[in-house]
Parts: C-alpha cells; sequence; structure tokens
C-alpha cells in the first residue's frame, strides 16, 4: 500500500522536480521518499509541497551542523591562540576538540597541560574549557544567526505542513459532503415512499 | 596585454559617460544585482511554470487557483535557490594577490635578486597585520556562510507566508 503511494507520488514528481539539491550523503531523498509514502492522497501539490517540506528538513540538519562546527572551530582557534600566540600553524583542530568534548579525557588532559605551561605569555585562557568560554563569546553573532536560520526552517516546515493540510483535506471534505449529500438524497426517497406502503 | 595598455584602459574608461545602447543598459542595469530576490517574479518564460500549471488543473483546480499557488511555490524556489548558491559561495579572502606578489618579492630579495628598502618591508609588514586583521574579521567559511544565509531570512518568511496564505484560500 505504502509502496505504491510511493510509485504514484514518484510518477508525479517525474516530468519535473522543483527541488534540486546536489546532495551526495542522499539524505534529502530519503526524507522525500518518507514523506510522500506518507501521504493519503497524492496530486501534484502535496507532491510539490512534500518537496519543500523535506528541502526545510535537510536545511535545519544542515544549519544545525554548521551551528555545532562554528562552536568546535572557535574553540580549536582559542587553543591555538592559547599556546602559541597568533601562529599560522594549527595544532588543534575542530575535529580534536569534538573527540575532548565527547569524553576524550586524555587529549583534554592534554590540552590542559599544555596551555598551563603557557600561562605567562597567554592572553587568551589557561585551560580548555577557559577556551570554550572565550570562543562561545567571539562567535555568539553567528552562533544567534544559526539558531534563527533553524529557527526560520522549523517555521517553514510547519507553515507547508498546514498548507498540505488544506490541501489534502479539501477533497475529504468534498467526498464527505458528497457521501452526505448521498444519504440526504437516500433519505429523502425512502420518505417519499412511506405513504405508498401505508 | 601590458601594464601600460592596461593603465591606459583604465584611464580611458573614465572619460567613459556610461552605456548608450538599450542592449548596453539592459547589461549594465544587472551589475549591481546581489541576489534579485526584491524583482518581481517573471514567469512568462519559465518551463518549470507551464509544466506545472498544466499539472495542477488537471488535478482539478481552476486556472486562477493553481496560478496563484505555482507562483508562490515558484517564488519560493527562487529564494531556496540563492540560498543553495549563497550556501556553496566561495570564502571571501582580502588581499590574496597582493599577498603572493609580496611573497615573489620577498623571495627575489632573499634570492639577491631584488633590494627592498626599510621603507618598503615596513610598508609590507603594515599590509600584512592589515590582511590579517581583515582576514580575521570576515570569519572562516562556516562564518561568512552563516552570516549570507541569516541575510536572507525574511525573503524566505515572505515566500512561505505567500504559500500558506494561498493554499488556505483555494
Amino acid at each position: 500500500m505504502t509502496e505504491d503511494k510511493l510509485k504514484q507520488s514518484l510518477a508525479i514528481l517525474d516530468p519535473i522536480r522543483t527541488v534540486e539539491l546536489k546532495d551526495k550523503t542522499g539524505s534529502f531523498e530519503a526524507i522525500l521518499q518518507g514523506l510522500l509514502s506518507d501521504l493519503e492522497t497524492p496530486n501534484t501539490l502535496s507532491v510539490l509541497l512534500c518537496e519543500q517540506i523535506s528541502e526545510s528538513i535537510f536545511w535545519m540538519r544542515r544549519h544545525v551542523e554548521d551551528k555545532n562546527l562554528i562552536l568546535l572551530e572557535a574553540t580549536a582557534e582559542k587553543i591555538d591562540k592559547a599556546q602559541s600566540g597568533y601562529g599560522n600553524e594549527r595544532s588543534y583542530t575542530a575535529e580534536d576538540v569534538k573527540q575532548a568534548l565527547l569524553g576524550d579525557e586524555t587529549l583534554k588532559q592534554k590540552i590542559n597541560d599544555e596551555l598551563k605551561n603557557t600561562r605567562a605569555s597567554n592572553p587568551v585562557a589557561t585551560s580548555f574549557d577557559g577556551c570554550r568560554a572565550k570562543a562561545f563569546l567571539a562567535c555568539a553573532k553567528e552562533v544567534r544567526i544559526a539558531d534563527d536560520l533553524i529557527q526560520r526552517q522549523m517555521l517553514n516546515i510547519r507553515h507547508l505542513q498546514r498548507s498540505l493540510d488544506a490541501i489534502d483535506m479539501k477533497p475529504r471534505i468534498i467526498k464527505r459532503m458528497d457521501l452526505e449529500l448521498e444519504r440526504i438524497e437516500r433519505d429523502l426517497t425512502a420518505l417519499e415512499h412511506d405513504p405508498e406502503a401505508d | 596585454m601590458t601594464q601600460k595598455q592596461t593603465k591606459a584602459n583604465r584611464e580611458n574608461a573614465k572619460q567613459s559617460t556610461g552605456p548608450k545602447t538599450r542592449p548596453g543598459k539592459s547589461r549594465s542595469s544587472q551589475n549591481s544585482i546581489k541576489h534579485g530576490l526584491n524583482q518581481a517574479l517573471d514567469l512568462e518564460y519559465d518551463n518549470r511554470f507551464i509544466i506545472l500549471l498544466r499539472l495542477v488543473k488537471e488535478d482539478g483546480y481552476s486556472h486562477d487557483e493553481a496560478y496563484s499557488v505555482i507562483s508562490a511555490i515558484l517564488d519560493h524556489r527562487r529564494v531556496m535557490e540563492v540560498c543553495y548558491e549563497q550556501y556553496h559561495a566561495p570564502k571571501e579572502v582580502f588581499g590574496q594577490g597582493e599577498v603572493m606578489m609580496i611573497r615573489e618579492l620577498e623571495s627575489d630579495h632573499e634570492s639577491g635578486r631584488r633590494t627592498l628598502s626599510y621603507n618598503d618591508r615596513l610598508t609590507i609588514g603594515r599590509f600584512k597585520a592589515r590582511t590579517k586583521r581583515t582576514n580575521e574579521r570576515l570569519g572562516s567559511v562556516l562564518v561568512q556562510r552563516v552570516r549570507r544565509l541569516g541575510k536572507l531570512i525574511r525573503y524566505q518568511r515572505r515566500s512561505i507566508a505567500q504559500i500558506r496564505r494561498i493554499t488556505q484560500t483555494i
């Protein structure tokens, strides 16, 4: 049943695709197919709206990843500045910071020890957590923008869902009204027949 | 083209009073466009519009309903396509060409092919410091990307609201 709906929806998308993301991970397609298979009565408009919703979900995930990366990069940059002043070479990357945050105590201890040794000439911070706090402050503006972008995608999804509901509800209401009319007509004929039966 | 010719061309261009012909004026009118999202949507030559209009009408919607909803969706597509472009735009770097030129000058100086005076080295040092400051202010690829996309939020808000409004009425 679900497979049929998906095939039907993909057939609608065949002549034209409005969203063309060069997404190598295939996550957009996965989201889209998931949404399309849940459609009750696929038609062009509902499929188009599903495409837009999938895109918004895709972008929301991207913005969340970017926000985390901004914080990790800023922390790595602060650690570097604290260690070597303003050198060009990076000793720690965002990936290292991520590992330390995910619980690599050895790496965290190593960074802390290195920062303690440079305490005299270090204008930034003397611990990993200190660098992280400074990084938060330094990129607060960008993080706020990233939050706004995530919020925007969430609102986009909500509005598109409402639109999809409105599109999807209309045929259902018409069908219900048809059934209602049919029932009234049946009742009416039944009433007309009553006196004859007497 | 030699450096002299380039200089002469630039000097001559300063005497120009702008484009005269209609196509020239039309071309130069596009010079300062950043993303074009404030311009009206031109659907006349959009193939997608024609195909979608036909498909939506086949589903039982009237011409006006189909027209308004498809234009709203295509307007949203225009916004999202600009967002995609801005997301993948290359990193903005200040003074990249000049830094390469300075590196050449310095290597020439080290190998003895050229002599840099004290003032030259001072100017180079100042320029390098300025480049570093400016590039730090411009931020990493991620930061630049987020800033660029942040400027497009209001266009997304507008296009989505339009889709919602139209779908509620049809």
